[in-house]
């Protein structure tokens, strides 16, 4: 037994096959880049619809007086209401300017 | 044969972002991976099934390889040896229903007849191999794939791959005598 008899084993795929297989993967092709462009298509709209109902719910939300009352009693927490002055020591205020020049 | 040659052959113009002809990828690969099967799983096999099983997957997923089709090819025949394994374990379950029942006739005048060819009684041989022998044969013979090549789809190193074949290569000439 010789090495190249080991190459004689080889058979050549029947030309219907090749064509059979060949169409097959057209097909998987057309197919999938529409099944992707749907999908991405449909994550689209999900986020979008998701983020119109958390907008929607917290409009209606602020309908409601006490949920109102709520949020206007966090929005005084950063509001500037009060001043007051105080007095500084000028010579120490310059040589603190001078410090950092 | 230096599978890397050919196929900057047929991609003359490659770059690492230009689109490979996958047309003329698939008629070069298709013998390959066929006959990969045809020596690997033997006679009574699905050889075009499990080709196609095997193309089907690899298509899907091509174009993350369009920069690399060396790599492409690396992955094939991957692909083709987990459908191999994925064949052969199916097999196994069945042989293990059926033996009770289909047990070989050693020695029918149908069974001698076949075996009278040459070709038929080396498949007989190669069938007897060690599963990993077989595996590399197959790619060796079958897909007729360099050692190097053979070593980058295995995992093997390339003179372990030479040594493994030089030694189902003298399995199969001892037999033969």
């Amino acid at each position: 037994m010789k090495e190249s008899d080991l190459y004689r084993l080889r058979l050549e795929p029947t030309p219907e096959f090749q064509r059979r297989l060949r169409l097959a993967l057209k097909a998987q092709e057309r197919e999938l880049p529409a099944d992707s462009a749907a999908a991405r298509r449909g994550g689209r709209a999900l986020a979008l619809t998701a983020l119109t109902a958390v907008v929607a719910t917290a409009m209606l939300m602020l309908t409601l007086p006490s949920v109102r009352a709520g949020a206007e009693a966090l929005r005084e927490l950063f509001r500037l209401t009060n001043c007051a002055a105080a007095t500084i020591d000028r010579d120490r205020f310059n040589r603190l300017c001078h410090r950092q020049t | 044969m230096n599978l890397d040659a050919d196929l900057l052959a047929l991609l003359p113009w490659s770059t690492a972002v230009a689109e490979p002809d996958w047309d003329a990828l698939y008629a070069q690969q298709l013998p390959r991976i066929y006959n990969y099967f045809h020596y690997r799983v033997g006679r009574g096999a699905d050889i075009e099934e499990l080709t196609a099983r095997t193309f089907e997957k690899a298509w899907r997923s091509r174009r993350r390889y369009r920069g690399d089709i060396a790599q492409f090819t690396t992955w094939l025949y991957r692909i083709a040896r987990n459908v191999a394994i994925d064949y052969r374990r199916s097999e196994r379950r069945h042989e293990n229903i059926d033996l009770a029942t289909d047990l070989p006739t050693h020695g029918s005048p149908e069974q001698e007849l076949a075996l009278s060819s040459d070709q038929e009684r080396l498949k007989v041989l190669i069938e007897g191999l060690p599963d990993r022998e077989r595996e590399l044969l197959a790619l060796k013979y079958g897909a007729g794939e360099t050692n190097r090549a053979i070593a980058a789809v295995t995992g093997l190193s390339e003179s372990n791959v030479g040594t493994i074949l030089h030694r189902a290569l003298k399995t199969l000439r001892a037999e033969w005598e």
